[in-house]
């Protein structure tokens, strides 16, 4: 099967630039920020340990997984689908047993000195198991034989990472789940009827199982600094960035020597990025963002197979829940929950797995119909 | 490994007919991204739009700056003496706090690293502290108290590097005076994060300071006032660029002035240090009040503290120093300590005889060696008697324990314990300060319900001489002792002259009657006389017979603890009294009743009598000295 001798040109003519180019600009924007954060906490830029240099490390090896992963025929994540996601799986073990706390909510492990968030690579595998499931050509299709088989799937992740507490990236999964059942065509009844299951799931946990401290903790996790020190100081000073950048922000050296915001790294890099490069910088990411969730769409309507169907449209899925999530929480229309802004906010594992999981769409483009210039 | 027979698309016939199935669904996901989108877009224009239209008020404000509302903490009142001294007063000082939420955890080793450096800190202990705390992120943590101007001054120029570290310039106690008063003025300490949530409704923060001891802690509401807020404009580096308003305005809190003077306080300390050096003991108590109204005039007790220790934020090792100290420095002894009270109590046991018309004026007493009760001997102090019969006055001049005894049978356990209530024992005086115990009058409810047993015939007879179950404190003798001075009004103590509010209003603090003793008028008569026939009585006076002034007097030693080899056990030494202005003894318009205890003395003589002594000489400044040092050394003699 040994094709080495495919020419690479035929293969790059089939990329998807423009979704290719809205990747690489949010990196771009994504280390742009980094170095102004870095600057606004005073940080020596050129430092290992500055909040730039980390950045620019993750940058490049997100470049190097999502090239490699582009022109790897990506029906090698097929074959090994069920591996990679029992490997997955015993990763949210050893995290939540080994595990340290992050930072945030979501915990890490350390490998071989690099900090590894689990529950960030878990989005992109339960996915590729999902797409792997629901495109066997012996299935009913369509039935509520999909659905379970999909629910089962997405059962063990999402109890791990809730586990740890991670409640943000649990969610991305259910709202994959939901993206990858719609577009491959479950019946809108059973749709309907699990997340009726699952809200009253919900419901009864929160009533029976969990103790008044656990939801204490739960509730402090979706809005984890509700009412510190006056009512919603965090929303409050990321709104007040928003409306203090203007229409075209104060620029970078404007903001490098303001306070800055409530981790403005991570959940609220949007409030900073207005700040400093007004509403036109956030409509810019916005817009990116926004062609980048259509080409996903795109590729899902036109994929010659339903795994590019559900795996493209679950991808897709992910990136509109998350901006949705943190712009929004940053805009004040949506809970503070801790979900990162793809590529735009700093956060090592989760912009390595994206770009992983957005390059395996464009490998799906790029070897589609059997004629793969690779392998 | 792919296989075209399960897996269609790799290279077979493609499903677009699955797909072409669903358009519906596609375009409704293709609304549901531009809906998605588009909302968010607008949502942030609006956000812009809505602000650049809106108010005035709100254009004022520079871009980057933002509006937010602050404590104004009130100025504490102060506390002055009688004389209006300052004894307790407030000082600026600089101090360094970091509001974590402010502070992000990726560069936080490093500022931490830098501030360590500027406030010669170890970085971890600064780690620590962040990390103890328990409350919000936007609640600053204390992290350096009394900070010089010049680390003070270079933090605010580092600001730029140091995201989340506040500078703050408050406000410390200084008790000018110390340890000669910090038993009655107390201390203020921070709150700890534990109480900060239960005082959170009265608006203190875990900055703030609470009075801990004395009066700061007694009048804690009356010193601290109320906390205003006001709004301020900061820019974006948090600084102060303008008040814009005060929303509502602090009200400072009310200054205290003290019933005692610094230096009849000086007096009554040096009185009591020069008593305990002599007798090489270290624990006692002088005090001393008005019994026209309660008002105390002097207050020692020792060993004692210095509250500026504790003000600036007491280190660990000094505070452990206090704490293992054995005669409890940081007790008020005064209020919060009992002891039995010896022979002080017989003011208890002869009135409740000649009251209750048990025994008269006239009735003669045998003075033996020792009475027999249930086939024990009970033996007078001296062990011999003092020859003839003993009216009750003259008794009580000599302290007699037989005649006590003797008077003891007739008034029976439960009739003594009411009398002794009704002199004030056994409970709390409720005077100004706090941690105030109520000490224990012993009756045959009380010892059955504790001891599980009825008090014997033997325990009566100890009661009655203060010994036994009899515990007392200080304040309780004191009190009671003016109240024989004013013929029966049991004032509740007071150590608050009165209290000035911001605008110089002065509010007395009116003298409280907590009860009265309720004995006839000639039995107060006979009990003062008495008290003087003991001062004047040349053997037991110890010397006090011969001083210049109208002194009624009651001595007592009090046994305690465990016997030395030779079967002695140790004792304390009381004195209480009062001074008369007259040598008539049927007025009650005495102003100046005392208390002196003096700790384990075991002295050849009562040391309590040798540091009243010097005290009335010193109160009276009386020319001549009339203390006696050589009845200080150790000896252990037979207790009165």
């Amino acid at each position: 099967m040994n094709r080495l001798d495919s020419p690479l040109g035929s293969a790059l003519r089939r990329v998807d630039w423009v979704a290719a180019a809205a990747v690489g600009l949010l990196a771009l924007t994504g280390l742009g920020m980094a170095w102004l954060n870095a600057r606004s906490y005073g940080q020596e830029l050129l430092t290992p340990s500055s909040l730039f240099m980390r950045s620019l490390t993750w940058t490049a090896l997100s470049l190097v997984v999502y090239s490699v992963t582009t022109l790897v025929n990506w029906r090698w994540v097929r074959t090994f689908a069920w591996p990679l996601y029992a490997g997955n799986i015993l990763l949210l073990i050893v995290t939540l047993i080994y595990g340290v706390d992050s930072g945030g909510n979501n915990r890490a492990i350390a490998i071989f000195g690099l900090t590894i968030q689990s529950s960030e690579l878990s989005k992109v595998l339960t996915l590729v198991a999902i797409s792997t499931a629901l495109t066997r050509v012996d299935r009913a299709g369509g039935g509520l034989q999909d659905l379970f088989l999909a629910g089962a799937i997405v059962a063990p992740p999402f109890l791990l990472v809730l586990a740890q507490p991670d409640l943000g990236t649990a969610l991305v999964l259910v709202a994959a789940l939901f993206g990858a059942l719609y577009l491959s065509g479950v019946a809108t009844r059973w749709i309907a009827a699990l997340a009726s299951f699952m809200a009253a799931g919900g419901a009864i946990a929160w009533v029976v199982v969990l103790a008044e401290y656990q939801k204490e903790r739960l509730l402090a996790f979706i809005d984890p600094n509700a009412d510190p020190a006056g009512p919603k100081y965090q929303l409050l000073r990321s709104l007040e960035a928003i409306v203090g950048g203007g229409l075209f922000g104060a620029g970078a050296d404007g903001t490098a020597a303001i306070t800055p915001l409530p981790v403005q790294e991570s959940d609220f890099v949007f409030a900073a990025l207005v700040r400093a490069f007004g509403a036109i910088g956030g409509l810019f990411v916005i817009t990116l963002l926004a062609i980048l969730v259509a080409r996903l769409i795109w590729h899902s309507w036109n994929s010659s197979d339903e795994f590019g169907v559900i795996f493209a449209g679950g991808m897709a899925t992910v990136v509109l829940f998350q901006t949705f999530v943190n712009i929004g929480m940053n805009l004040g229309v949506a809970p503070i929950t801790g979900i990162t802004l793809p590529f735009v906010s700093y956060g090592g594992a989760s912009a390595v797995s994206l770009a992983f999981g957005l390059a395996l769409v464009q490998s799906h483009r790029v070897h589609d119909g059997g004629s793969s210039p690779l392998m | 490994m792919t296989n075209p027979q399960v897996y269609p698309g790799g290279g077979g016939p493609s499903d677009r007919e699955v797909r072409r199935r669903r358009p519906l669904r596609f375009f409704s996901a293709a609304l549901i991204v531009l809906l998605t989108f588009g909302g968010l877009g607008g949502r942030l224009m609006l956000l812009q739009l809505g602000a650049s239209t809106s108010t005035s008020s709100t254009n004022t404000v520079a871009r980057g700056h933002r509006i937010v509302e602050e404590l104004i903490t009130p100025a504490r009142g102060l506390v002055y003496d009688r004389s209006g001294r300052v004894l307790a007063k407030n000082v600026a000082v600089y101090a360094v706090q970091i509001r974590p939420g402010d502070l992000s955890l990726t560069i936080r080793a490093q500022v931490v690293k830098t501030l360590g450096e500027i406030l010669n800190i170890d970085p971890v202990r600064i780690i620590t502290l962040l990390d103890r705390s328990t409350g919000s992120l936007w609640e600053p943590i204390r992290i350096a108290n009394n900070v010089n101007e010049r680390a003070a001054r270079l933090i605010d120029e580092e600001r730029a590097s140091l995201p989340g570290v506040e500078t703050i310039v408050e406000a410390r106690r200084v008790y000018p005076y110390g340890t000669l008063i910090s038993h009655i003025v107390g201390y203020v300490g921070r709150i700890d994060a534990v109480e900060a949530s239960a005082l959170a409704p009265a608006g203190y923060t875990v900055v703030d300071f609470i009075g801990r001891a004395g009066v700061e802690a007694s009048y804690e509401e009356v010193l601290r006032g109320s906390p205003g807020i006001r709004q301020v404009e900061v820019d974006a580096k948090g600084r102060l660029v303008r008040i814009l308003g005060v929303t509502q305005p602090p009200v400072d809190g009310s200054s205290l002035t003290l019933t005692i003077d610094i230096e009849a306080q000086q007096r009554a300390t040096t009185a009591l240090e020069w008593g305990l050096k002599g007798a090489r003991t270290q624990e006692g108590v002088v005090a001393s009040m008005n019994p026209q109204n309660g008002e105390i005039i002097a207050m020692a007790s020792l060993p004692t503290y210095d509250n500026n220790d504790f003000s600036s934020g007491i280190s660990n090792a000094k505070y452990q120093k206090y704490l293992s100290n054995k005669y409890s420095p940081l007790l008020n002894h005064t209020v919060g300590s009992y002891f039995p009270p010896g022979s002080t109590y017989k003011l208890v046991t002869f009135s409740c005889a000649l009251n209750n018309n048990l025994v008269t004026p006239t009735t003669r007493f045998q003075s033996t060696a020792f009475v027999e009760v249930d086939g024990e001997k009970f033996y007078e102090w001296n062990r011999a008697g003092f020859g003839g019969s003993l009216t009750p006055a003259e008794a009580y001049s000599w302290s007699s324990n037989v005649v006590t005894f003797q008077l003891a049978r007739l008034i029976k356990i439960d009739r003594l314990a009411t009398c002794g209530r009704q002199w004030g024992f056994g409970a709390p005086t409720g005077i100004d300060l706090p941690s105030e115990i109520a000490g224990l009058v012993p009756d045959q409810t009380w010892a059955r319900a504790t001891i599980n047993r009825g008090l014997y015939n033997a325990e009566v007879l100890q009661s009655a001489q203060g010994q036994g179950y009899d515990l007392v404190t200080p304040i309780q003798v004191l009190n009671s002792f003016a109240a024989l001075a004013n013929s029966g009004t049991l004032w509740r103590p007071h150590v608050v002259l009165h209290v000035t509010n911001p605008n110089g209003t002065i509010t007395p603090v009116a003298p409280v009657v907590n009860s009265e003793v309720g004995m006839r008028e000639s039995t107060y008569r006979e009990l003062r006389l008495a008290g003087r026939k003991m001062a004047l009585n040349p053997g037991p006076s110890q010397g006090i017979s011969r001083m210049p002034l109208y002194i009624s007097a009651k001595s007592g030693t009090a046994q305690y603890g465990v016997r030395d080899s030779l079967g002695r056990l140790p004792f304390h030494n009381w004195m209480g009294g009062f001074v008369a202005p007259s040598n008539d003894w049927s007025k009650s318009d005495s102003t100046f009743a005392y208390v002196v205890f003096m700790h384990g003395t075991n002295t050849t003589g009562n040391a309590a009598k040798e540091v009243t002594k010097y005290y009335l000489q010193l109160q009276y400044d009386l020319k001549r000295d009339y203390r006696t040092p050589a009845l200080l050394a150790r000896g252990n003699f037979f207790g009165e």
